[in-house]
């Protein structure tokens, strides 16, 4: 049998060889300046845990891509548990990895910086040309450090949209049914409703992995951040505030104690490392999170396998586009052929069959096309949908199936908002620049955990004006005013770049 | 040098033993030794660890900046010298009254059971500590009430916990740690004991007066190795059971939570270079001078 397979395999080997010296010449002219006479191998790398049922989405996919590129594709991923470091250290080998994921929050502009990735801006428009007219500007200027592109951003458009989601299955027929958390009166409405009926459960979700009710609050009021900063981008000249030097500050500090007193969360809740998503289990009723979290949630429920209803408000008073670095692929600096590689990413991000193959596995096997576009994963154990983000791209990626309603109308309503109103879009393509920061921001960001977050969160000892004052205190030790006069010069470098 | 060749020569059974532990040695820590030139530098993957450019003690900065660096080193100091005679005595004490006991069956169980909290990972400890000491659902609490009085929120309590930290730590090791003293009491002469009966020692006299003096050697040759380990923080033990709470790390921070925090943004791998360089060096400190009072006190029990 194994014979008969090898043989099969061997066959079909030569006869896409053969059809790729035919089709081979046509790529050529194609993509350029792309020799596809040699066999090579691509090797790509990301964050994610290898799913059992691999091998054969491999076979799948190296088939299509043998046959229009002469290439094959060696998938190798970095498991979660300790990513950071086996990411630095990979990269700092020597192994000729092709691509890797990276993203801005894996460090992608100081990495750029630390030359740790090709430049891109010859290889990414010779070799992807489809995926480079797929690209908007502002993505381009996103993935810009000291002046040269050093990433291949993603085409799948992310808002930068964030707020409450909640239960609403616990609300019917009381007087709250029906109530939008778009405000945080409303939440602390909410939060009080369900503190009283269900006295046993903590209604808000909190662990060690902090609170965002600060940057929330941010939103709320308008403001976009740069860092641990906040500005105001309807002012003419924004300048940076820490958030104790909002006016409001004061009033969000006093609500989260207030909200600490009521016990809307635990007040052990920091020392939780779990992570557990306790909204999610029904031991919280609500949790600040984003669209695609409660698409999540509210998937389980329609495809039958939770009793629970949500909803999802984002609190910010204007839309943007999140950073399309959000989730970006690199070529490291010591690729052996970074061209067939960049080639099959714009094969892979522009062709449905070989996104298919490469995102979704094997139609039949595992997954299936339903009638009305949606895609449902057959055997999510052993595969469900590749770890790498990026390949995401807006008209080549189905709904999943059970996908709210609201999911896509809230995708309609930021791409609208965004087109009447730009004051927070026109800031998008800001980029951080932390070169010779590196001492602050690791000092600042310990000052952060260890007096921020339990000030934020109302657990600190001293009160709120104490805790502002030692805060403070700690930031300006920590060398704040560095940081902010770099930040700032760079802000008053990109708003002359939008008056002009 | 001759006289070398010659030693080989004659021993070359003996020395070709000793081979593959050298190699290891080498390899494993001799040899990444070269890397620590990164603390200096300023690095850059495409320039690899060598070419890339020195910055003198920059790198170091950050430890020292916010003034923190001492108390960071005191914490480890003090957190590991608690830790490592409260783990090796309760283990002392472990391993006699498990070689004391007679029944076989009861012992096997006893050691077994002593022996597990080692198996657990500190993920599910820091799940247990939370289960204890969360201040609306934990055990603790839930007893308080019971008996009426006032929930305590031991989480805004940075004073009890070295000794919560200790505890957990002296759970989870002593077990492991007994295990070479159940050994060293083994190997102590059953005559001297029968001999001790027959003059009318009691059993406490047995253990004060032989087993003891009899184990003495291995006491001091397993503080001695951990000693070496003084500025290693357990970090998971710390980060499983602290978490986010900054309120506790006055009292709790350790350098391997410090440069995990400070650093989890930062893609700076000259930083850390620089902070385990730091441990190093304040760790062979520490076992230099540690082993120098032993060699004064009692030549036979130093390491070297």
């Amino acid at each position: 049998m194994k014979k008969l397979l090898a043989m099969v395999l061997a066959i079909t080997m030569i006869l896409s060889m053969a059809a790729c010296g035919g089709s081979g010449k046509g790529n050529k002219t194609e993509s350029g300046k792309l020799d596809t006479s040699k066999e090579v191998e691509v090797v790509m790398y990301f964050i994610s845990d290898r799913p059992a049922g691999q091998d054969i989405i491999d076979e799948n996919m190296n088939k299509i891509f043998k046959e229009k590129l002469n290439c094959t594709l060696k998938v190798n991923w970095i498991p979660w548990s300790d990513y950071k470091n086996t990411y630095n250290l990979l990269l700092s080998s020597g192994e000729s990895v092709d691509l890797i994921y990276c993203a801005g929050w894996l460090g992608y502009s100081q990495l750029a910086q630390q030359g740790a990735f090709k430049n891109v801006d010859e290889l990414w428009p010779t070799y992807a040309p489809e995926n480079y007219a797929k690209a908007t500007d502002e993505a381009k200027a996103q993935t810009i450090v000291d002046g040269k592109m050093y990433c291949i951003p993603t085409l799948w458009a992310t808002y930068y949209g964030q707020g409450p989601l909640w239960r609403t299955d616990i609300l019917e027929g009381t007087e709250l049914e029906g109530i939008v958390l778009d405000s945080f009166e409303n939440i602390e409405k909410y939060a009080d409703f369900c503190k009283e009926n269900y006295p046993e459960i903590l209604p808000i979700e909190m662990n060690s992995n902090g609170s965002n009710y600060d940057s929330m609050w941010g939103r709320y009021l308008g403001l976009r951040e740069m860092g641990i900063f906040y500005y105001d981008p309807t002012e003419e000249h924004p300048t940076l505030k820490t958030f104790t030097e909002l006016d409001s500050c004061e009033d969000f500090l006093n609500m989260m104690a207030r909200w600490n007193e009521k016990g809307f969360y635990s007040k052990s809740c920091l020392s939780d490392t779990s992570g557990d998503s306790s909204a999610e289990k029904g031991t919280a009723f609500l949790r600040c999170h984003n669209v695609d979290s409660f698409s999540g949630y509210q998937m389980k429920t329609n495809l039958g396998s939770s009793d629970f209803q949500w909803q999802f408000q984002d609190i910010g008073k204007y839309a943007a586009h999140l950073p399309f670095t959000q989730d970006a692929v690199c070529v490291p600096s010591g690729s052996k052929n970074p061209e067939r590689a960049v080639a099959l990413w714009n094969l892979i991000t522009t062709d449905q069959e070989a996104y298919d193959a490469f995102y979704y596995g094997i139609e039949g096997t595992s997954y299936k096309l339903n009638d009305d576009g949606s895609v449902t994963m057959l055997d999510p154990d052993t595969y469900s949908t590749s770890g790498m983000w990026t390949v995401r791209t807006t008209g080549l990626t189905r709904d999943a199936e059970g996908t709210p309603a609201e999911w896509n109308e809230w995708h309609e309503t930021w791409e609208k908002m965004i087109k009447e109103n730009d004051v927070w879009e026109k800031y998008s393509s800001l980029t951080v620049d932390t070169a010779g920061l590196d001492t602050e921001l690791a000092n600042i960001n310990d000052v952060m955990l260890k007096y921020w977050a339990p000030l934020e969160l109302g657990l600190n000892t001293n009160g709120v004006e104490g805790g502002v004052a030692e805060f403070n205190e700690k930031l300006q030790q920590a060398g704040v005013e560095k940081v902010r006069e770099a930040y700032q010069k760079q802000l008053d470098a990109y708003v002359e770049g939008l008056n002009k | 040098m001759k006289e070398f060749f010659k030693e080989i020569k004659k021993n070359r059974a003996l020395f070709s033993m000793i081979v593959p532990a050298l190699l290891l040695t080498i390899i494993f820590s001799y040899a990444p030794m070269a890397g620590l030139v990164l603390a200096f530098k300023n690095y850059r993957f495409d320039l690899g660890i060598f070419k890339s450019p020195f910055n003198g003690v920059e790198n170091f900065r950050f430890l020292f900046v916010s003034g923190d660096g001492w108390r960071l080193t005191k914490n480890t100091i003090l957190y590991n010298l608690l830790n490592l005679v409260t783990s090796q005595a309760l283990a002392v004490v472990i391993a006699i009254f498990i070689s004391e006991i007679r029944c076989k069956v009861y012992k096997k169980i006893t050691q077994s059971l002593i022996f597990l909290p080692y198996f657990i990972s500190w993920v599910l400890v820091g799940a247990f500590a939370l289960a204890i000491f969360n201040y609306e659902t934990g055990l603790m609490n839930n007893l308080v009430t019971a008996a009426g009085k006032e929930r305590i929120n031991v989480y805004a309590i940075p004073g009890v916990w070295p000794w919560i930290i200790c505890a957990f730590n002296a759970w989870k090791w002593c077990g492991y740690n007994s295990v070479i003293y159940i050994a060293a009491i083994t190997g102590v002469d059953q005559e001297i004991y029968e001999a001790a009966s027959i003059d009318g020692a009691n059993i406490f006299q047995r253990i004060r007066l032989i087993t003891l003096p009899c184990i003495r050697p291995t006491i001091v040759i397993m503080l001695l190795l951990q000693v070496g380990r003084i500025l290693r923080g357990d970090f998971e033990m710390f980060y499983q059971l602290v978490g986010a709470n900054g309120q506790l790390y006055d009292a709790t921070d350790v350098i391997d939570t410090y440069v995990f925090r400070a650093l989890t943004t930062s893609t700076n791998l000259g930083m850390t270079a620089a902070a385990s360089l730091y441990q190093s060096v304040v760790c062979f400190v520490v076992i230099m001078v540690v082993n120098g009072i032993t060699r004064k006190v009692e030549e036979d029990y130093a390491l070297f």
